[in-house]
C-alpha cells in the first residue's frame, strides 16, 4: 500500500495514505510501540537479574573502585544528545527537509558510536585494570551481559540509522558510494550502494520509528545509568 | 481462477525498469517455489497446521514409548537416559510444536477473515514467523542425531543440571538456541496480529464487535510479546553459562539456581495462558454457532480474558511453593492465583449459558466443545487444589501434577482446537469431513484420555513421583499405570484416525458449501476455501454476529458491500527474503549449539564462534535486501459477480486495503 | 489531527503550511527538554558526592531518573501528539516490567555466607 504514496512531492500529503487504518495510527508505529513495550520486559529481566545479584552479594566487589563515573556521565550526555539530533532529523523528514534529515542523522550515528567507543574503553578498562572479566566473578557476568546487550541495541540502531542516511543520499551518490575510495571495507559499500537515492518522502515514517527505537535505546541507557553506576555511589543500600 | 491479474511488474513499457531486489520477485504462486515465497495467510496459516499436526503426532509417538514403558513395574525397555530424554522432547515438542503453532494457525487462517482484511500487516513478517517455526523444530529434533542425544532436562530446564558440568553434551544446548528461534517466531508473529487486529478492522467492526476467536488472538498475542522476553533473556543467560563462563546459575561462582527457576515461570506461566486462550476463543465461536443463540455476556468473556492475561503475570511462583519463597510471598502468589478462578470461572459459567435453552446440534465441533468445557473444569478444579500451599507441597512433582496439566492442556487446548480444525476445515478445504467418523474420533479420544490421565490423580496421591523411569510392584501402582497405558494407545488411535480423515476428506470429501454450519462470524461470507483476496468486496459491518444478522436480522443491521475502485484490489508480493532470514538464524543457531563442541564432521578442530558470524551476516543480508525490495503489490480484478451486490467504490481510493 | 489537507492547501499560497510551522515549534520544545535533560545528569552526577542523607540522595535520583525518562517519552518519543493508544500499549509493557522487576527484587535477600570463592580465574571471554 505504501508504493502509492510515493506520486507527490508534498512531504505531510506522502504521509496521509499511510494512516488510513482502523485507529490512525500507522501499522509500523503500532508494532513499533508493541515491541517496545516488549523490550521493556527484555530490558526488565536483564536489569533484575544485574540488582538481584548487587542485593544477595552486596560485597562481592566494590564497583565504585573502578567505575569512572565522569566517563559514565560523559556517554548519557552524549546519548542525551543523540536523541536530541534524533528528534531533529524525524522533525526535518516531516518537514520533507532530506539534506537536513540527513545531516541530523550523521551527526546521531557520530553520537551513537562515541557512545560504543566509550563502552569498548570502558570494558576494556574494567578487564585490564579492575581483572573485572565475565567469569571473574557474578558481578562481571552481569554486568559485561547487562551493559553488553545494550550496546548491542546502539550498534543495530547505528546499522539502522546508517542504512536511512544512505537512502537519503542523491541519487546520483550511488556510483561514489561504491567507489568509496578505500575507506570503506569494499562489502559494507556493497551494501549500502543499493540503497542511495531511494528515500521518499512517505519514508518519513521509516525513519520515525527507527528514531523511536534509538530514543528507546536511550531511556533504557536512563535507567542503567541511575541502577547500575550512580546507585554504587550511595552505601546505604548495602551495595 | 475467475479474476485476471495484472502486476505492475508487468505494465506495458514502464518509463524506468523497476528492479528492487537482488533478482526478480518470485510471482508464480502455485507449485513449491509459489509456497516457499509465499505471504498469504491462509497458506502460511496451513503451513503451521501441516508442521503443528506433524510435531503432534511426534511428541505424540515419544509419549507412547513413555506409557509403554511405565506399563508394567521395573521394566527396561527404554533406558532412564532415554527416559529423560523423551520426557523432556514430548514437553517441549507438545508445547512450542504442537499447541502453540496449531493455535498459530488458526490465527494466521481464520483472524484476518473475521475481521475482513485482505492478508495481515505484514505479509512477509508472517512468512518469517512461519520458517523460524518449521526451522525451530528441525533443529530441536537434530539434538536426537548428535553426540549425546536429546536434550534430558525436562522442558523446563531447571538449573544447575543445565551447567556444563551436568549436563555435558550439545542436547541441551540444541534445546537453548532452539528455543530462541522459535521464540522468534512467536514475536513477529505476535506484533503481526496486534497490529492487523486493531489497526485492519473491516469498516464499522468495533472493537466490542470483534468476535470472541479474534479477540483471544489479540490478549494472546500480548502475552507472548510480555511473556517472550523473559525466556529469551533466560536463555542468554543459560548460553553464556554454557559457552562463556558466567555464574548467572552456576552456584560454583554464586549463581542462584533459583532464578532461574524465576525467569522461567515469569515466561511460563503466561505461557500456559498463552496455550488456553487461543482455545477458549475457539469454543466461544462453535458454541454459540451450534446453540443457534448468541453468545451470553460477550463483554464479559472478553474482559475476562483480559483479566487472565493479566493476573497470568502475577502468578508465577505458584509453580515454587515448596522452594521456600518465605510466608508473605507465598501468601501472596497463593491469593492471586486462587484469583484466577474468578475470570475462568466467568467463561465458563457463560459458556453454560450460551447453551441453555438453545437448540443445540451435536456436531462434532460441537461434541468436542462441551467435552472442552467439562475436561478443562476437571483440570481446573486440580488447579485450585494447588493453588493451596499445604496441599501443593503434597502434590508437587507427582503424577497428580501431570494428571492436572494433562487435563488443560489435552481436555482444554488440544480438545478445542480439534473442534476448531472439524468447525474450520470446510472453510479451509471447501470440503466437509464426515461427522460419524468424526464422532468415532471424539468418542476414542475422550475415552482414551480419561482412562489415561485419570488414574494419574490417585497414582499422584499415593505418590508417584514425576520424571521416574519405573516404579517397584510394591508401591501398588501397577494397575493405574497399566490402564493409563492402555488409554494413551486409545487415545493416540483416536488421533491417527483423525489424521487419516483429515487427509481423505481433503481428497474425497463432500464438497462443502459457503456456510456448512448456519455460522454468524464474517469468514463464513466468503467462499470455501476463500479466494487469495478474502473477499472480493469491502465488507461494512453493522453488528456482532454479522453473517448471522444477514440471514436472519433486521434490515437495519444487514451487511454493506463496497465494490473495489478502478485500481483493483492491492495484494502484496511474494519473497524469497523471508525464507532466507531465517535460514540465516538457523545457521547462527547451530553454529552456536556447535561452538567449542567436538561434532562427527571435523574430528579434531572444534569451530569456535565462525557459524554464527556466517550466519548473522546472512540475516543481516537478508533484512537488509527483505528491505530494498519493499512490499511490492500488485493489484488483482475478481470477476464482477462476486461483488454484484456491493456500491460502488467512493472515487478517491482504492477501496479496503 | 490538527491540519487536514484543505487547510494546507487554502494556506499555501500566502503562508507556511501549518504542519511546517507545527515542526517548528517542536524544535524548540526539543532543544529546551535536551537541555533540562543534560542539567538532571549533572544534577545526578553531583548530588551522589554531597553529604546529605543517603535515602534522600537515592529518593531524589529516582525522582529524577524518572522525570528524564518520561520526557523522553513524551516528547522526544512524540506520546504527547500521538493518539493515546501508543502510550497505552507502551504502559502496559512498562507497568508490566517494573512489577516483575520490582517483585523479584522483594524475593532475594542478602546471601549470609556470601560467594564461594572461585577457583581457577579463566581468561576474559573464554570458555
Amino acid at each position: 500500500m505504501s508504493s502509492h504514496a510515493a506520486n507527490t512531492d508534498d512531504p505531510h500529503a506522502a504521509l496521509e495514505p499511510l494512516k488510513k487504518t482502523s485507529t490512525g495510527i500507522e501499522n509500523k508505529k503500532l508494532a513499533m510501540w508493541a515491541f517496545l513495550a516488549s523490550d521493556c520486559m527484555f530490558f526488565g529481566t536483564l536489569i533484575s537479574t544485574h540488582l538481584i545479584y548487587r542485593k544477595v552479594y552486596p560485597t562481592v566487589v566494590e564497583p565504585t573502585e573502578f567505575f569512572d563515573i565522569e566517563l559514565t556521565g560523559f556517554s548519557s550526555f552524549i546519548l542525551l544528545m543523540s536523541s536530541l539530533l534524533m528528534a531533529l532529523s524525524v522533525s526535518a523528514a516531516h518537514k520533507g527537509n532530506i539534506a537536513g534529515m540527513r545531516r541530523f542523522l550523521l551527526g546521531t550515528i557520530f553520537f551513537g558510536l562515541i557512545f560504543l567507543s566509550g563502552q569498548v574503553y570502558e570494558f576494556n578498562h574494567f578487564v585490564k585494570d579492575a581483572g573485572l572479566t565475565l567469569s571473574s566473578s557474578v558481578f562481571g557476568s552481569t554486568f559485561y551481559v547487562l551493559t553488553g546487550t545494550h550496546g548491542v541495541h546502539v550498534a543495530l540502531g547505528v546499522l539502522w540509522l546508517s542504512c536511512w542516511t544512505a537512502c537519503s543520499l542523491p541519487k546520483d551518490w550511488a556510483w561514489y558510494t561504491l567507489r568509496g575510495g578505500r575507506f570503506l571495507w569494499l562489502p559494507i559499500r556493497v551494501i549500502f550502494a543499493p540503497m542511495v537515492g531511494r528515500y521518499k518522502h512517505e519514508n518519513a515514517l521509516d525513519v520515525e520509528v527507527a528514531g523511536l527505537y534509538w530514543h528507546f535505546v536511550d531511556i533504557v541507557w536512563i535507567v542503567i545509568f541511575t541502577a547500575v553506576y550512580l546507585v554504587e555511589y550511595l552505601p546505604i543500600l548495602g551495595f | 481462477m475467475a479474476s485476471t491479474v495484472e502486476t505492475e511488474h508487468h505494465a506495458p513499457a514502464p518509463a524506468e525498469p523497476v528492479r528492487d531486489g537482488i533478482w526478480r520477485r518470485p510471482l508464480k504462486n502455485t507449485g513449491l517455489v509459489g509456497f516457499l515465497t509465499t505471504v498469504d495467510h491462509k497458506k502460511i496459516g496451513i503451513g503451521y497446521a501441516l508442521g503443528a499436526l506433524f510435531f503432534l503426532l511426534l511428541g505424540g509417538v515419544e509419549a507412547l514409548i513413555i506409557r509403554a514403558q511405565l506399563m508394567y513395574p521395573e521394566q527396561e525397555l527404554i533406558s532412564a537416559r532415554t527416559y529423560n530424554q523423551l520426557f523432556t522432547m514430548h514437553g517441549t515438542t507438545m508445547i512450542f510444536l504442537a499447541v502453540m503453532p496449531l493455535s498459530a494457525a488458526f490465527f494466521n487462517y481464520i483472524m484476518p477473515l473475521q475481521i475482513g482484511a485482505r492478508d495481515v500487516a505484514f505479509p512477509r513478517m508472517n512468512a518469517l514467523g512461519l520458517w523460524c517455526f518449521l526451522l525451530g523444530g528441525v533443529l530441536l529434533n537434530l539434538s536426537w542425531f548428535f553426540p549425546g542425544g536429546a536434550p534430558a532436562i525436562g522442558w523446563f530446564a531447571y538449573a544447575p543440571l543445565t551447567d556444563r558440568q551436568y549436563s555435558p553434551d550439545m542436547g541441551t544446548d540444541f534445546w537453548i538456541m532452539g528455543l530462541q528461534i522459535l521464540g522468534i517466531a512467536s514475536l513477529v508473529g505476535a506484533f503481526n496480529f496486534i497490529t492487523t487486529i486493531v489497526n485492519m478492522r473491516a469498516p464499522g467492526l468495533s472493537m466490542m464487535r470483534l468476535p470472541l476467536f479474534t479477540w483471544m488472538t489479540l490478549i494472546t498475542s500480548f502475552l507472548i510479546i510480555l511473556a517472550f522476553p523473559a525466556i529469551t533473556i533466560a536463555l542468554v543467560e543459560l548460553m553464556f553459562d554454557r559457552h562463556f563462563g558466567t555464574y548467572f546459575f552456576n552456584v560454583e561462582g554464586g549463581g542462584k539456581p533459583i532464578l532461574w527457576q524465576h525467569l522461567f515461570w515469569i515466561f511460563g506461566h503466561p505461557e500456559v495462558y498463552i496455550l488456553i486462550l487461543p482455545a477458549m476463543g475457539i469454543i466461544s465461536e462453535i458454541l454459540p454457532v451450534f446453540s443457534r443463540k448468541p453468545l451470553f455476556g460477550y463483554p464479559l468473556i472478553v474482559f475476562s480474558g483480559a483479566v487472565i492475561g493479566f493476573l497470568g503475570f502475577a502468578v508465577w511462583s505458584h509453580h515454587m511453593f515448596t522452594t521456600g519463597l518465605g510466608v508473605v510471598a507465598t501468601t501472596a502468589f497463593a491469593f492471586l492465583t486462587m484469583l484466577i478462578a474468578i475470570p475462568t470461572g466467568v467463561k465458563i459459567f457463560n459458556w453454560i449459558g450460551t447453551m441453555w435453552g438453545g437448540r443445540i446440534r451435536f456436531t462434532t465441533p460441537m461434541l468436542f466443545s462441551v467435552g472442552f468445557i467439562w475436561m478443562f473444569m476437571m483440570g481446573g478444579f486440580t488447579g485450585i487444589m494447588h493453588s493451596s500451599p499445604p496441599v501443593d507441597a503434597q502434590q508437587q512433582d507427582t503424577y497428580f501434577v501431570v494428571a492436572h496439566f494433562h487435563y488443560v492442556l489435552i481436555g482444554g487446548s488440544i480438545f478445542a482446537l480439534f473442534a476448531g480444525m472439524y468447525y474450520w476445515f470446510p472453510k479451509v478445504t471447501g470440503r466437509l469431513m464426515d461427522d460419524f467418523v468424526g464422532k468415532i474420533v471424539f468418542y476414542l479420544m475422550f475415552v482414551g484420555f480419561n482412562l489415561a490421565f485419570f488414574p494419574m490423580h490417585i497414582l499422584g496421591m499415593t505418590g508417584m513421583p514425576r520424571r521416574t523411569h519405573t516404579y517397584k510392584s510394591e508401591m501398588g501402582w501397577d494397575q493405574s499405570n497399566f490402564w493409563s497405558t492402555i488409554g494413551a494407545f486409545i487415545l493416540g488411535v483416536g488421533i491417527l484416525i483423525f489424521v487419516i480423515q483429515i487427509v481423505y476428506a481433503y481428497y474425497k470429501g463432500r464438497k462443502s458449501p459457503k456456510d456448512p454450519w448456519d455460522s454468524r462470524t464474517l469468514e463464513w461470507d466468503t467462499d470455501s476455501p476463500p479466494k487469495e483476496y478474502n473477499f472480493a468486496y469491502t465488507p461494512v459491518i453493522h453488528a456482532r454476529d454479522q453473517v448471522w444478522e444477514d440471514k436472519y436480522g433486521v434490515e437495519a443491521k444487514r451487511m454493506e458491500k463496497i465494490a473495489p475502485g478502478k485500481h483493483g484490489i492491492h495484494m502484496p508480493d511474494q519473497s524469497w527474503w523471508p525464507l532466507i532470514t531465517s535460514i540465516g538464524l538457523f545457521i547462527a543457531c547451530l553454529g552456536m549449539v556447535f561452538h567449542k563442541q567436538p561434532i562427527p564432521l571435523t574430528a579434531e578442530a572444534v569451530f569456535g564462534l565462525e557459524i554464527v558470524i556466517f550466519g548473522l551476516v546472512a540475516t543481516f543480508v537478508g533484512m537488509v535486501a527483505w528491505a530494498l525490495e519493499g512490499p511490492g503489490g500488485f493489484h488483482l480484478h475478481p470477476d464482477p459477480a462476486e461483488y454484484a451486490d456491493a456500491t460502488p467504490a467512493p472515487e478517491d481510493g482504492h477501496g479496503h486495503h | 489531527m490538527a491540519t487536514t489537507r484543505d487547510m494546507a492547501d487554502t494556506q499555501q499560497k500566502s503562508d507556511v503550511p501549518d504542519y511546517i510551522i507545527e515542526e517548528h515549534k517542536k524544535y524548540f520544545t526539543f532543544f529546551n527538554l535536551s537541555i533540562a535533560l543534560i542539567a538532571i545528569t549533572g544534577i545526578e552526577l553531583v548530588i551522589i558526592y554531597v553529604p546529605i542523607n543517603k535515602w534522600f540522595v537515592f529518593s531524589s535520583l529516582v525522582v529524577l531518573s524518572t522525570v528524564k525518562f518520561l520526557g523522553v517519552i513524551w516528547w522526544f518519543m512524540h506520546l504527547r501528539w500521538d493518539r493515546a493508544l501508543c502510550t497505552i500499549v507502551f504502559l502496559i509493557g512498562l507497568i508490566l516490567a517494573t512489577g516483575t522487576v520490582t517483585a523479584l527484587m522483594l524475593l532475594f535477600s542478602r546471601d549470609p555466607d556470601g560467594p564461594p570463592e572461585i577457583m581457577t580465574l579463566l581468561p576474559p571471554f573464554l570458555w
